[in-house]
C-alpha cells in the first residue's frame, strides 16, 4: 500500500504542492484529476523518486522511501510522451526492465511475450518504435512499464497525445488490462471523462491541495466546494449575499433560494455559493413555484446530441444555463424551478488542508 | 512519521554539484594550461621585451606591411568568392538539375582537405613541374614552364576561392531556399512591384546570410597560412607567414609575438561580429515556412548557366585532386642526380621512394616515420578530444547560471589561429629543461585544441536531443545511473562519437600551421614532411611530396565519406 504524506514542493519559488496526503490500496486505480499546472505530473515524479520534495514522505507498506533511489523503488511509470527508447525495437523496449533485473534470457522472453500479448502487440515485436502509430506506441509503453511487475504503476496522461475516437477505444482496453494485471495504479489526467471511465476513486488536485476525494458518484452528488462543482460543470454558481437562518434561505443576485441545508453557523456568512444544477432545472408555467424559481428570456438554445443547452437571461447582466429535453423558442419568457434537495450551498474554495 | 530531511538532500545535491563542477573543471584546466597560458606567454614575451629594449629591433613596417597584405589579399579573395558563389547559390536553391547531388558531395571536399594537399594539387596541375606545364613544354619543345601560376598572387586567390566557394554556396543557398515564398506573395498582394519585392523583402532577408558567409570567408582568408607559404611568392607575407618567418628565419620572437597579438585581436573581433550576425537573423525566427521548391530549368539561359556551373565547379574542385593523384603515379622528368636517362610513363617510383632510405639527402626526412607520427598523433588527438568533448557537451547542456559565463571561455580558442597557438605553445613548453621538450605529446594537444570546438559542436546538440524522459523511464524500469549511461546515452551518442572521432582524426592528420611550429625536426608529421619535400629542389622530392599528398588525400576522402555516413541528416558542422 502506498502512503503519500504531507508532500510539499515549490517550483521557481512558488508553492506548487502544499501538503498532499493520500493512499493507494492494493489493486485500486486512483485517478489524479486536475487542470494543467496543478502539479499532477510533479506529484507523480516525486512518488517515482525523480524529484525530491521539500517536505513530507512517501511510504510503501510503512517503509519510508526517501533514501530509496528511483531504480530500486519498483514503481512503474508511463510517460506522457511514452519515452520509448528509439534505439530499441518493440520487444527490446518491453524487455528493458527485466534485463535491468538481470533475469535469465528464457524468463525475459517469456514475460515479455506475455505483456506484449496482454496489450495485443505480439505481432509487432520486431518492429522499430518509429513505425508505430500513437495508439501502438502507447500500448508498448504500457507493456514496458508492466513487464518487470512493478508494485505500483503510475500513468501520466497516457492518452493525452491521442485523438478523441482512439481515446474512447483505448480507455476501455486500458481499464481491462490494469484490472487484469491487478497492479495498484495512479492515473493522472485533466480529462474528467477519462477519469470517470477508469478510476475506482478520484482525487481532485487544485491550488496545491486535494480539493476533493471520492468516487465519481460521490463527487457528483456532493461536490465539496464551488471549485469542484465548476470543474465538473455541474451548473450555475451564484454568490451568496446573506443567509437567513430563520427561514433557512439564502439571498443571491437572482433572489432567495432554499438549499438542501445551510452551512454551519460558526463558519460565517461570507464566501459561499449556491449551486443550481443545470441538469435539475424543471421548466414550469408562469406564476407556479414561486420559491426556488427563476424567470427570464431564452437567449440561446443549442442542440447537443441528447438534449438542448438553454441560456436564460434573467436581468441586465445575469444569466443562467440549464439542460432541457425539448427545444425552447428564442425570446420566450420561461420559468425554471430547482427542487430544494438539488440546491447546494458550497464554500467558495477548499480551505486550508481540507480533510474529508 | 519520517520526513524528507533537508540535510540528506542537500548532501546528495552537494555530491552532484561536485560532479558538475568537475565536468567544467577538467576541460577548463586543459584550456588554461594549453591555450590561455601560451597566449599569456606571448603577451608577456612582447611586453617584457619593451623594457629591455627589444622593441628597437621592431619597426612599424614589419607590422604594417604584413597587415596590409593580409587585409588586401583577404578582401580580394572574399570578394572573388562572393562574386562566384552567390550566383551559384541562386542556381542551387532555385533549380534541380542532373549532377546536383554529386556536386553537393564533391563540394564537401574543400571543408576537410588539408592545405598542403590542396597546394600540392594545384602544384601538380599548374606548377612548374605540373602536368600542364610539362605537357606544354613537351608539345612545343619549350625550355621553360609557360604557365607561371605558383608563387603569384593569382595562385593565392584561386586556392582561397577553391577553399571557400562552397561555404558561400551552402550558407547563401540555404538562406535562399528557406525564404518563405508567402512573404513575397503577401508583398505582391499589397501592391509591390517585382523590383520592390526584391529590395523590400528578398534582399533584406538574405543580408544576414550573405554577411555571415562574408565574415566567415574573410576570417579563413585572413588567417590563411599554408596556402600563402606554399603558393605565394617571395614578399607575400600574411601576418601568419610573417610570424613563422620571424620565428624560424629571423629568430625575432618579440616581433612574432607582437604580430600574434595583432592577429588575435583582429580574428576575435571578426569572430564576435560573425556570432552576432548569425544569431540576429530574423528569418531564423519564423515558425512556419513554405520554402522554395527547386524546379527544372526551362529557359535556354538558365540551362546554359547551370551547365556552365556544374562543369566549372566540378572541374575546379576535382581537377587539382585528379592531377595530384595522376602526377604522383607518372614519371615525366628525370629524378635528381640521374641525368637525362629515364623512361617517361606510369610508375610507382615515387611511392617506392617513400620506403627507401636515402641518407645522402641534406634535409632527409624518413617518409614512413612521418606517416607513423601522423597516425600516432591523430589517434592521440582522438583520445584527448573525445573525453574532453563529452565533458564539455554535458557541461554546456546543463544550463547553469555560470554556464553562460564559461561558454565563451571554452569556445574562444576557435578564433585563435593555428600559428598563434603553435607559437604560444613553443614559447611556453620549448624552453630548456622543459618536460615537453622531448615529449611529442604537444602536437596532439595542439591538434586537440583545434579540433575541440568542432567536436563539441557535434556532441552538444546530439546530447541535447536525448529527451530527459528516456533516462527517467530507464530509471523507473530499474536501471541504475551507470546502467542509464550504458543503455541510453552511449548507444544514442555512438554515431556522433564516431563522427567526432573521424573529424578529430582528419583535422589532426592534415593540420599544418601549429605542427610546423611544434613538431620536432626529427619527428615531422605528414604535412610538415610534404612542405619540406615540396620546397626542396629535384624531381624526386617533388614526386615524394605528391605521393604523400595523395595518401593524405585518400585518407581524408575516406574520413569525409565515413562522416557523411554517420552524420545525422540535417546537421551541419560548420
Amino acid at each position: 500500500m502506498l502512503s503519500v504524506k504531507d508532500i510539499v514542493k515549490t517550483y521557481e519559488d512558488k508553492a506548487l504542492l502544499e501538503g498532499i496526503s493520500f493512499e493507494v490500496r492494493p489493486g485500486e486505480i486512483v485517478c489524479l484529476l486536475g487542470t494543467s499546472g496543478s502539479g499532477k505530473t510533479t506529484l507523480l515524479r516525486i512518488i517515482a523518486g525523480i524529484e525530491t520534495p521539500e517536505g513530507g514522505s512517501i511510504l510503501w507498506n510503512g517503509e519510508d522511501l526517501s533514501q530509496v533511489p528511483i531504480h530500486l523503488r519498483q514503481f512503474g511509470l508511463m510517460f506522457q510522451d511514452y519515452a520509448l527508447f528509439p534505439h530499441r525495437n518493440v520487444f527490446q523496449n518491453a524487455a528493458f526492465g527485466l534485463r535491468m533485473q538481470k533475469k535469465g534470457a528464457e524468463e525475459i522472453k517469456k514475460r515479455t511475450n506475455e505483456v506484449l500479448e496482454l496489450v495485443d502487440m505480439v505481432a509487432f515485436a520486431e518492429r522499430d518504435v518509429f513505425d508505430l502509430s500513437g495508439g501502438e506506441q502507447q500500448r508498448v509503453a504500457l507493456a514496458r512499464a508492466l513487464a518487470p511487475k512493478p508494485r505500483l504503476l503510475m500513468l501520466d496522461e497516457p492518452l493525452g497525445a491521442l485523438d478523441r475516437s482512439l481515446k474512447e477505444d483505448l480507455i476501455e482496453d486500458l481499464r481491462h488490462i490494469l484490472h487484469k494485471a491487478g497492479v495498484p495504479s495512479i492515473y493522472v489526467t485533466h480529462d474528467q471523462e477519462e477519469a470517470f471511465a477508469i478510476a475506482d476513486r478520484m482525487m481532485l488536485l487544485h491550488n496545491g491541495r486535494i480539493a476533493q476525494e471520492g468516487t465519481a458518484e460521490e463527487i457528483y452528488a456532493h461536490p465539496a466546494n464551488a471549485w469542484t462543482a465548476e470543474f465538473f460543470g455541474l451548473g450555475n454558481l451564484l454568490a451568496v449575499r446573506r443567509i437567513d437562518r430563520q427561514t433557512g434561505m439564502v439571498e443571491t443576485g437572482l433572489g432567495w433560494f432554499r438549499p438542501r441545508e445551510l452551512p454551519q453557523a460558526e463558519s460565517g456568512d461570507g464566501g459561499w455559493k449556491v449551486l443550481l444544477r443545470a441538469r435539475e432545472a424543471v421548466v414550469v408555467s408562469e406564476g407556479q413555484k414561486t420559491e426556488n424559481g427563476i424567470e427570464g428570456e431564452v437567449s440561446e438554445c443549442r442542440f447537443q446530441g441528447s438534449n438542448w443547452r438553454v441560456v436564460l437571461r434573467c436581468g441586465e447582466q445575469e444569466e443562467i444555463y440549464f439542460f432541457s429535453n425539448e427545444a425552447l423558442r428564442l425570446g420566450a419568457r420561461t420559468r425554471v424551478w430547482f427542487a430544494p434537495e438539488t440546491v447546494s450551498c458550497l464554500a467558495e474554495m477548499a480551505e486550508g488542508g481540507e480533510e474529508l | 512519521m519520517s520526513t524528507f530531511g533537508r540535510k540528506t538532500h542537500s548532501a546528495t545535491r552537494g555530491g552532484q554539484t561536485v560532479l558538475k563542477a568537475l565536468t567544467w573543471a577538467i576541460p577548463l584546466l586543459f584550456l588554461v594550461i594549453f591555450f590561455y597560458q601560451p597566449m599569456a606567454a606571448i603577451i608577456r614575451l612582447v611586453f617584457a621585451e619593451q623594457f629591455s629594449g627589444g622593441w628597437q629591433l621592431i619597426n612599424a613596417g614589419d607590422i604594417l606591411r604584413p597587415l596590409e597584405f593580409t587585409f588586401s589579399q583577404a578582401a580580394l579573395s572574399t570578394l572573388l568568392t562572393l562574386l562566384l558563389g552567390i550566383p551559384a547559390a541562386y542556381l542551387f536553391s532555385h533549380y534541380k538539375f542532373a549532377g546536383k547531388n554529386l556536386l553537393n558531395l564533391v563540394s564537401t571536399l574543400p571543408f576537410i582537405l588539408p592545405t598542403v594537399v590542396v597546394a600540392a594539387g594545384f602544384n601538380a596541375l599548374l606548377g612548374p613541374r605540373g602536368l600542364l606545364n610539362l605537357g606544354l613544354m613537351g608539345l612545343f619543345e619549350l625550355n621553360e614552364a609557360p604557365i607561371r601560376f605558383v608563387n603569384s598572387i593569382g595562385a593565392i586567390l584561386v586556392v582561397h576561392v577553391f577553399y571557400n566557394i562552397t561555404i558561400v554556396i551552402r550558407i547563401v543557398s540555404n538562406a535562399m531556399a528557406s525564404l518563405d515564398q508567402r512573404l513575397a506573395q503577401a508583398a505582391k498582394t499589397l501592391g509591390a512591384t517585382p523590383m520592390k519585392v526584391l529590395t523590400e523583402i528578398t534582399l533584406p532577408l538574405l543580408t544576414p546570410a550573405v554577411l555571415s558567409a562574408t565574415l566567415l570567408v574573410f576570417l579563413f582568408d585572413f588567417t590563411s597560412f599554408g596556402v600563402i607559404l606554399l603558393m605565394g611568392g617571395p614578399g607575400m607575407n600574411t601576418i601568419e607567414v610573417a610570424i613563422y618567418k620571424q620565428v624560424f628565419f629571423n629568430l625575432n620572437l618579440p616581433l612574432a609575438g607582437l604580430l600574434s597579438i595583432v592577429q588575435l585581436v583582429i580574428t576575435f573581433g571578426v569572430t564576435i561580429l560573425y556570432n552576432r550576425v548569425t544569431h540576429r537573423n530574423p528569418a531564423g525566427r519564423l515558425q512556419h515556412i513554405e520554402p522554395i521548391t527547386p524546379v527544372a530549368p526551362k529557359t535556354r539561359g538558365a540551362k546554359a548557366a547551370i551547365f556552365v556551373l556544374v562543369v566549372l565547379l566540378l572541374l575546379f574542385i576535382v581537377s587539382p585532386m585528379a592531377a595530384l593523384v595522376g602526377r604522383s603515379f607518372s614519371q615525366l622528368e628525370p629524378a635528381r642526380g640521374e641525368g637525362g636517362d629515364f623512361r617517361a610513363g606510369i610508375s610507382l617510383a615515387y611511392y617506392r621512394e617513400l620506403f627507401s632510405n636515402r641518407q645522402d639527402s641534406l634535409f632527409y626526412v624518413p617518409p614512413l616515420l612521418a606517416i607513423k607520427n601522423s597516425l600516432v598523433y591523430a589517434l592521440a588527438t582522438i583520445g584527448i578530444t573525445l573525453p574532453l568533448g563529452f565533458l564539455l557537451a554535458y557541461a554546456l547542456n546543463q544550463k547553469g547560471r555560470w554556464g553562460n559565463w564559461v561558454e565563451p571561455v571554452i569556445m574562444l580558442p576557435l578564433g585563435a589561429s593555428a600559428v598563434t597557438l603553435g607559437l604560444g605553445l613553443l614559447v611556453v613548453f620549448y624552453t630548456q629543461n622543459s618536460l615537453f621538450q622531448t615529449l611529442p605529446l604537444l602536437v596532439p594537444i595542439a591538434h586537440s585544441l583545434i579540433a575541440l570546438p568542432f567536436v563539441v559542436r557535434i556532441l552538444m546538440p546530439a546530447l541535447g536531443k536525448i529527451p530527459g524522459s528516456l533516462r527517467d523511464a530507464a530509471r523507473s524500469l530499474g536501471a541504475s545511473p551507470r546502467q542509464v549511461i550504458r543503455e541510453i546515452d552511449m548507444p544514442l551518442l555512438f554515431r556522433s562519437a564516431v563522427a567526432s572521432a573521424i573529424f578529430a582524426f582528419t583535422i589532426s592528420v592534415g593540420e599544418f600551421g601549429a605542427s610546423s611550429f611544434i613538431a620536432s625536426p626529427t619527428n615531422p608529421t605528414i604535412p610538415v614532411a610534404i612542405y619540406r619535400y615540396i620546397s626542396q629542389p629535384g624531381g624526386l622530392n617533388y614526386g615524394q611530396a605528391l605521393a604523400m599528398s595523395s595518401i593524405l588525400l585518400v585518407t581524408c576522402l575516406l574520413g569525409v565519406m565515413l562522416i557523411e555516413k554517420t552524420r545525422i541528416p540535417g546537421e551541419e558542422v560548420f
